[in-house]
């Protein structure tokens, strides 16, 4: 059994539009990485595939895609699910001891190829939500974000707060692809309205993304990487189907998987121990709404804290340094995204969005239409 | 069991906008023009494929050096069709067979115009080109034996 | 990434797959419902609670859910949100050509929410809370287009 896996390296595409084949893309990431490295494919153990037959157009989608990665002739598996479960494959594939290196490849091409809607319209059942036609993953969004804001009897302005923050964070972050100048809360309240009270701002963009994420084992992280980003804990669950059965006021699930991730890491006061958190936070809601439940910021003062500058850095918990999924969001690479973001900030790598002390890091994925589904990974340095 | 009526769902492929690797596929229809075979052949590993992709599977770097392959090959596998994929018997047998060209490494699917009684693994055949190629899928009539 | 000199083209992939859903007995006896102007829900032998539309197996307690109740066709509007744009054909984002209004709605001894259209009232009235009731189409066939929408009691 491993003791230790580490995140070793990464590399990450994102645009509106990358120009590029699903093969060519994949070929590129993993390419760049190994020449970066000092590696080949032969240096990796396994490949974890992650993207969704759905939104690829093609079933068992990665047999298209394996051998641009690299995995012609090695051990490969696939996760059609946000990329949080993936690194979560690769981690226990090593932490096994069976394996030294896991690499994940991700990709979505849902800013070119196909609308990143499809991905939960499909997941409504075709005998009954699909028919009646009101369910959709912005129609569930604003009905959750109106009872949550409802319920702990925050302003809409919330929503406003939030969505400022997290672009203009995204404005100096050259990884994202909605970098809009003058990003405040003016410019929010002045996009087009969707589903009340939610604006086109305050949700995510949609994204070409692809991305590649190395694991490794202490022993093998020490010859590829002096600054080994640790995975501490994971936890995962999963809400109801049903959406008139479930609570939109909060999100059990985020808080069950968060609660797993803290256990396995050894966190016992996580809203002091964690440093920051790079939430997926596809809605302006959704982001302290999945905070509040997973114990980063108290039940109820979540405007308070947002008011206060608490979650901006510099302040008591940074919440999506570096803007977050407003900035750009992706399926499978959704996750991933945010992963990355906060490997950069604790290696000291992250630029103009730097952190000072930042150790220990929460990173979120989620699926379905409000977040029926969330993964939690706890990283560490 | 009680009967449940049926709904549909649906998967409209048609309204995805897929981009789909052209360069060895353009390069092969070229050379169909001038009645050849044009692949791709790895520097690294000496790999020859039709049609050429942009990288080689075993080394994992990019390829682009074009190769000509003859237009004579053997037959490594093959398959006599009676019926369409409905089950609805054809007209006449069809014979599908993969060619592994002189000097290529990958096979090449395609029909054979012969007696289903003579193909053979190892039979030799060659490309029927048509009389005025102009670099498409249909400058490949058939392949027939030597 | 540098955009390089690709060369790729975009097949348009005439293929549109259909599939052949059977809706199972739950939403089956629910539309038959509807065809007949009653709301059906399941109830759980178990816990008691009751689930509209109907379904297989309780989804507090797991228990199978066998017996079918006709439920209140009047409740509390416990939440909306008002629809500015259409996603068509679960791809495109449109604008609508007018705002609706899309709600959940409490029916009276029901335990799950039904997502239901409110219509007859103008959004700006709308409070959570009200009480609303069941407006059915003219024609009903027993299509999920028979509950037509719900508007203020």
């Amino acid at each position: 059994m491993a003791e230790k896996v580490a995140v070793v390296a990464f590399k990450l595409a994102c645009a509106p539009d990358l120009h590029t084949t699903r093969e060519r893309l994949v070929f590129n990431l993993t390419r760049g990485l190994f020449d970066e490295l000092g590696i080949d494919r032969h240096a990796i153990d396994s490949f974890v595939m992650n993207s969704n037959d759905f939104l690829d157009g093609r079933t068992i989608s990665t047999v298209f895609l394996d051998a641009p990665s690299g995995a012609y002739l090695k051990d490969e598996t696939k996760v059609e699910m946000d990329g949080v479960h993936a690194v979560m494959y690769g981690w226990m594939r090593i932490m096994s001891g069976q394996y030294e290196t896991a690499l994940v490849v991700s990709l979505a091409l849902t800013g070119s190829q196909v609308s990143p809607y499809v991905y939960t319209q499909y997941s409504l059942s075709p005998a009954y939500e699909r028919q009646v036609g009101l369910l959709n993953e912005l129609s569930g969004a604003a009905l959750q974000a109106k009872a949550y804001l409802s319920r702990r009897g925050y302003s809409e302005e919330l929503l406003d707060l939030v969505a400022a923050k997290d672009l203009e964070l995204a404005a100096k972050n050259p990884r994202q692809i909605r970098r809009l100048e003058n990003a405040g809360v003016e410019r929010v309240r002045s996009s087009g309205p969707t589903y009340e009270p939610l604006r086109e701002l305050h949700c995510y963009p949609p994204t070409d993304a692809g991305c590649v994420v190395l694991l490794a084992s202490e022993k093998k992280a020490a010859e590829l990487t002096d600054k080994p980003v640790w995975i501490k804990g994971f936890g995962s669950s999963i809400d109801t189907y049903f959406f008139g059965e479930r609570d939109l006021t909060r999100s059990p699930s985020a808080a069950d998987a968060a609660k797993r991730a803290f256990s396995m890491a050894g966190l016992t006061d996580p809203a002091r121990e964690i440093d920051f958190a790079e939430i997926s936070a596809l809605y302006a809601h959704e982001e302290p709404l999945l905070a509040e439940s997973m114990g980063l910021l108290p039940e109820g003062e979540a405007e308070k804290a947002y008011r206060a500058g608490d979650t901006r850095p510099g302040g008591s918990l940074p919440i999506n340094p570096s803007g977050g999924s407003l900035g750009a969001h992706a399926p499978c690479v959704g996750g991933l995204m945010r992963l990355c973001e906060a490997v950069l900030q604790l290696r000291g790598e992250a630029g103009d969005l730097q952190l000072d002390g930042a150790r220990t890091a929460l990173v979120h994925g989620q699926d379905g239409i409000c977040a029926q589904q969330n993964g939690v990974v706890i990283l560490g340095v | 069991m009680e009967e449940t009526r049926i709904v549909h769902g649906y998967w409209e492929l048609s309204t995805f906008n897929f981009n789909i690797e052209a360069r060895g596929i353009n390069l092969m229809l070229e050379g169909f023009k001038e009645k050849k075979l044009k692949g791709i052949k790895c520097h690294q590993c000496g790999m020859v494929y039709l049609p050429g992709p942009f990288y080689c599977r075993k080394c994992h770097v990019n390829i682009d050096e074009p190769v000509e392959i003859s237009d004579h090959g053997t037959v490594r596998t093959y398959t006599v069709q009676y019926a369409d994929i409905r089950g609805e018997p054809m007209p006449e047998p069809r014979v599908s067979a993969m060619v592994q060209f002189d000097g290529c490494d990958s096979w090449v699917m395609g029909v054979v115009q012969c007696d289903p009684k003579d193909i053979h693994v190892g039979m030799r055949v060659k490309i029927k080109w048509k009389e005025q190629t102009v670099g498409n899928m249909q400058d490949m009539e058939a392949f027939v034996p030597e | 990434m540098e955009a390089e000199k690709l060369e790729f083209f975009n097949p348009k992939v005439p293929l549109d797959f259909q599939y052949n859903n059977r809706v199972g007995i739950g939403i089956e006896r629910y539309l038959r419902g509807l065809g007949e102007r009653k709301i059906l829900g399941s109830k759980c032998p178990q816990c008691g609670k009751v689930a509209v539309p109907p379904r297989t197996v309780c989804g507090k307690c797991s228990a199978t859910m066998g017996e079918f109740v006709e439920v209140s066709q009047e409740g509390t509007l416990e939440n909306f949100t008002v629809g500015h744009v259409q996603l068509v054909k679960g791809q495109r984002l449109e604008k609508a050509e007018s705002p609706y209004v899309v709600g959940l709605v409490r029916l009276d001894g029901v335990d799950s929410l039904l997502l239901a259209r409110i219509s007859g009232v103008d959004p700006s009235d709308l409070k959570v809370g009200m009480r609303v009731k069941a407006v059915w189409r003219d024609e009903v066939q027993g299509d999920y287009a028979d509950l037509d929408h719900f508007q203020p009691a």
